[in-house]
């Protein structure tokens, strides 16, 4: 059987040639953010920065990584200096001296934090004295694949931050293992998944899961489901945060694969609307976080309605997450595109599989 | 039992019966769905649909939704494919093995849960049309062979509705994969203009996703298209839904949500209606009509048309019958490839061979009575040459150059379908028709051999075509017939005579001659009909030819009667000694392994059926290597071997020993 791996690594070779030849400088971050977030109750800044390391050891492997992802053609591709590192990160303390609200640093690779390969020891405990000198910042945020997470590493950081939060973010994409591995080829099981998320439990940080919206060869209404069904699984595992990831066709990827030849379309707003719908219905808002905030929204690259309803649309996912209010989302305004999405999961009902809708260029 | 039980065919469109007493073509709506249950709502709908319940499924999908813990209302189930089968990558192995696990694994999960289910409902497996676009039929054939499933739901089928290639190479090697008795579902294709062109390439099924996206976009279907509600001047349509409004502006001016249920309620009718139309056709056998008239209407549908017609002819030759009681109407271009057309030029030029020992070919325009000999101008054309020929009129081969069937032999012109075709006549023949009749002519002539006596008695086109023919193969004719004349004025039909005269001297007469070609112009039609094994042991020299009334001749070879020809249609019936001519040469033999107890021989008692085997050919009934009967096939022989239901036969004739051992 030619493992979807084979796909993705074919894909991911010839790509990164392309993008090899344009290397970046090292010592700017990839990327730095800032928006409004609520924790714990009060409104925070939340500082996003990207550090710009070798890169997700699993997308560097010769299993090509995961089959949505491109982040790997931002990285270094070879180890960063420890002193770049540390200047990359430099840009995030400077954002964060510039204000004196309370923040929420998120300190991002495009891969792992815990992978010392990316990030070696002594700069990650660096980082983290740094954070944890800074009074306003009230959590620290870490994006790491679940095989990273140690007992031991985790001790080491909790016992640096002191009385800052840890929350330590894993990319799940979705609880079916079938999904994960099949859809994602993301090569960790949900046992992985669940021994890291006691790890971090037991360590007394915070669990964020990230949910994807929709896996590659599902159905809207499958992803949908599954969706729903991530998020449950992943709040019985301890989850304090879900957070959907709408997707966006990322060059270089199977995704994007697909969706040139027609058979992925990046999910309806009005998918991610009911998900939140449902969701808040049978979770604690009070004490688990829902966080949808979609990135290229209304482009035909990212998640999409009709082009007319998009902004409205996106302006309710932000309040909500922002609010965690549900009541933000009812009453949302019609628009007459919620048919033709209707009509897209009805046709998909017959055919399981992603409907090509001729119509929809059209308008 | 499973699967659908194969009532009548024309071409391989066909009428079949579900297991839940369904009859496709077939409408499947899932109610399940919020949007469509909500469109059913609508009254005036639900009774249109009502009136025909016997013609719609209602599905559902795997895993029931949570809060229904029971399939209420439907009568199938759509299981999904794992994710891997729906991977593109699944078919890039070249073993192919991959792909023949997975979709084992998938169909034996299907096959179980079908098992747990207490109640009966019919079950669809969903296979990417990718599947059949690809070398791996063999597997995926193999594997659905085994299946106790129903229907096959073909996925993505809305992407290749734009792509006439794709479309038709996807859907004959699907109606070539999937075993006979699976129903085909084409999923989310419903569009009224490609209904019929569907069914004929085998779809049994077709669901209502269409129609209601459609109507989300605010369009409207219609027999001939589809049209922005915007763009529309007129409220033409009267279906009991649109007649309730007075105008466009009416419809335009409704809220969103009420437009789209006034929308869909209209599209889903329009194509109810055309599937009614399609199943009308088949079962009226003139799907072939209502295709030529239906599929101009987009460019799409008819350059699908084609290219089903130009690449896939031995697909559609198979499913059509060889004789109908209908006319074979020929109105447009694409009938020059009609399969029955196809077939006689095939059959003219594969099975049939010129007769021997004749010194003059005699080439002569069609006529537009037929056969041809019961018309006007062949009868003086006839006159003229038997009064040239005198005792000499058999080693004359008079041909009929016509379109589209390209040439007809004089002793073929009563049989199906040269008798039986009408074409506009015009007078004008274009590029391809002349093609056609020159390649014809061309392979007669190669056929013949060396040098021959040839007079075209023919005018215009039929001239040109005659030219180029023999201008290819280095050879000489005599025309009879001057620029200023007509092929009837007397002096064109007295030259006719003379030359005949002419061309005839020296030729000597040898005695027996004349019987010897009667039988030889018998035997082409056997010829044709059964290919010239069979043909050769049929007639023979000790044939002896009784015309009975104007019903047709009986034909006894020493002293048996083996055979009827029916001046109706031109074809042989045959006699128990005729069908043991069958056995002897293996050629159209059906074998069964009981006795059959009616008339309908169904295809589960069929071990073994011959290939060449057409609907409607005559085929010889054998058990245990012996002949015990005759009949009528209704199916092809390859599907009177794969469907395990269905009337494979219709028995004319049996052994009386047979029925009296019972
Ligand atoms: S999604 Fe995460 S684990 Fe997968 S390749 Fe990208 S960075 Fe690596
Ligand atoms: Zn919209
Ligand atoms: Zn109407």
């Amino acid at each position: 059987m030619p493992e979807i791996y084979n796909k993705v690594l074919k894909i991911r070779k010839k790509y990164l040639q392309k993008v090899s030849v344009k290397s970046s400088t090292l010592k700017r971050p990839i990327y730095m953010k800032s928006y409004d977030e609520k924790f714990d109750g009060e409104i925070c800044k939340a500082i996003v920065i990207t550090l710009k390391t070798r890169g997700c050891a699993w997308a560097l492997s010769e299993f090509g990584g995961c089959t949505v992802c491109g982040y790997i053609y931002d990285a270094a591709l070879k180890p960063v200096p420890e002193d770049l590192l540390l200047r990359q990160f430099s840009y995030a303390v400077r954002e964060i001296e510039r204000t004196n609200r309370p923040v929420i640093l998120k300190i991002f690779t495009s891969g792992s934090f815990f992978d010392e390969e990316e990030i070696p020891p002594p700069v990650r405990h660096k980082i983290l004295e740094i954070a944890s000198k800074i009074d306003n910042v009230r959590e620290v945020v870490v994006e790491t694949r679940p095989e990273f997470v140690t007992s031991d590493v985790l001790t080491e950081c909790t016992k640096i931050l002191g009385d800052k939060i840890l929350e330590v973010a894993i990319g799940l994409e979705s609880s079916n293992d079938d999904i994960r591995m099949t859809c994602f080829n993301k090569g960790f099981s949900w046992k992985t998944f669940l021994s890291a998320a006691k790890i971090i439990k037991e360590n007394y940080c915070r669990l964020k899961v990230y949910i994807f919206l929709k896996p590659p060869f599902l159905t809207e209404m499958e992803a949908i489901k599954d969706a729903i069904r991530s998020t449950r699984d992943a709040i019985s595992a301890g989850a304090d945060t879900i957070s959907y990831n709408l997707s966006t066709i990322h060059r270089g990827t199977l995704l994007e694969y697909l969706w040139k030849r027609g058979e992925y379309r990046p999910p309806w707003l009005w998918s991610a609307i009911l998900v939140l719908q449902k969701v808040s219905a049978i979770v604690d808002l009070e004490k688990t976080k829902i966080l949808c905030d979609p990135v290229a929204a209304g482009k035909t690259r990212g998640p999409h309605n009709c082009g007319s309803c998009d902004r409205y649309v996106v302006s309710i996912l932000r309040k909500f997450s922002l609010s965690q209010n549900p009541e933000v989302l009812e009453n949302i305004k019609f628009c007459r595109c919620i048919n033709a999405w209707k009509a897209f999961l009805h046709a998909e009902s017959y055919s399981f599989s992603q409907t090509v809708n001729a119509y929809e260029t059209l308008t | 039992m499973t699967g659908i039980f194969i009532k009548q065919h024309c071409g391989p469109a066909k009428i079949g019966v579900l297991e839940n007493d369904t009859e496709t073509p077939a409408l499947m709506i899932n109610l399940e769905n919020n949007l469509a249950s909500r469109v059913y709502k609508n009254e005036t709908l639900r009774k249109t649909l009502r009136k025909f319940q016997k013609h719609l499924l209602s599905s559902s999908t795997w895993p029931p939704p949570e809060e229904k813990s029971e399939l209420i209302n439907s009568n199938v189930i759509i299981f999904p494919p794992p994710f891997r089968l729906r991977t593109p990558f699944i078919l890039e192995e070249k073993s192919g093995t991959g792909l023949k696990e997975e979709l084992k694994r998938y169909i034996e999960r299907i096959c179980e849960l079908k098992s747990s289910l207490n109640k009966k409902v019919l079950i669809a497996c969903c296979l990417p049309a990718d599947f059949f676009r690809t070398s791996k039929n063999q597997i995926i054939r193999e594997v659905l062979k085994e299946a106790n499933i129903d229907i096959a739901t073909i996925s993505g089928m809305e992407s290749v509705a734009n792509n006439q290639r794709r479309l038709v190479e996807i859907l004959v090697n699907a109606r070539k994969t999937i075993p006979a008795d699976i129903a085909i579902h084409a999923s989310v294709i419903s569009l009224p203009t490609h209904a019929p062109l569907l069914v004929y390439m085998g779809v049994d099924i077709l669901d209502c996703a269409y129609p209601l996206i459609a109507a989300a976009y605010d369009v409207y279907l219609h027999e001939r298209g589809e049209l922005p509600l915007q763009n529309m001047t007129v409220l033409s349509c009267t279906c009991p839904i649109c007649s309730k409004y007075d105008s466009v502006s009416e419809l335009k001016n409704l809220p969103p949500d009420a437009r789209f249920e006034i929308l869909s309620a209209h599209n889903l009718i329009m194509l109810l209606k055309i599937i009614n139309e399609t199943r009308d056709a088949i079962k009226r056998k003139t799907i072939w009509e209502l295709l030529e008239n239906h599929v101009y209407s987009l460019p799409v549908t008819t350059a699908a048309m084609r290219h089903l017609l130009l690449s896939h002819q031995e697909f559609l030759e198979k499913y059509t019958p060889v004789v109908t009681s209908r006319r074979v109407i020929c109105t447009s271009a694409l009938s020059y490839y009609r399969p029955e057309v196809v077939r006689f030029r095939e059959r003219v030029k594969e099975r049939y061979m010129p007769p021997s020992n004749v010194a003059l070919v005699i080439l002569l325009p069609c006529s537009a009575r037929k056969p041809y000999s019961k018309s006007r101008t062949h009868k003086m054309f006839r006159e003229a040459i038997k009064c040239g020929a005198g005792p000499k009129f058999h080693l004359i081969h008079e041909v009929i150059i016509t379109s589209p069937l390209g040439i007809v032999p004089r002793e073929l012109e009563m049989t199906f379908p040269a008798a039986h075709y009408d074409v506009p006549v015009t007078g004008h023949w274009d590029r391809e028709e002349m093609e056609i009749a020159i390649s014809a002519l061309v392979n007669y002539f190669q056929k013949i051999g060396g040098k021959i006596g040839i007079i075209a008695h023919v005018e215009n086109a039929y001239k040109e075509i005659v030219e180029e023919a023999i201008s290819q193969l280095g050879l000489e004719a005599i025309f009879t017939v001057k620029n200023s004349e007509s092929v009837t004025s007397p002096s064109a039909l007295k030259r006719l005579e003379t030359t005949v005269r002419e061309m005839l001297e020296g030729h000597e007469l040898k005695g027996g001659d004349a019987k010897d070609r009667l039988v030889q112009d018998y035997r082409k039609i056997a010829e044709y009909q059964f290919g010239a094994d069979v043909a050769i042991d049929l007639i023979n020299e000790t044939s002896v030819f009784r015309e009975e009334g104007n019903r047709g001749v009986r034909v006894l070879t020493e002293g048996k009667f083996v055979a009827f020809l029916e001046y109706a249609t031109g074809l042989y019936k045959l006699s128990l000694h005729g069908a043991e001519v069958l056995l002897l040469k293996n050629k159209y033999c059906v074998f069964v392994k009981d006795i059959p107890r009616t008339e309908d021989i169904t295809a589960d008692t069929v071990i073994r059926a011959c290939n060449e085997i057409r609907p409607h050919d005559e085929v010889a009934i054998i058990l245990d290597k012996t002949v015990i009967g005759i009949g009528q096939a209704n199916m092809c022989g390859q599907e009177m071997e794969e469907a395990s239901k269905g009337v494979a036969v219709k028995l004319r004739l049996m052994k009386p020993n047979i029925k009296s051992r019972q």
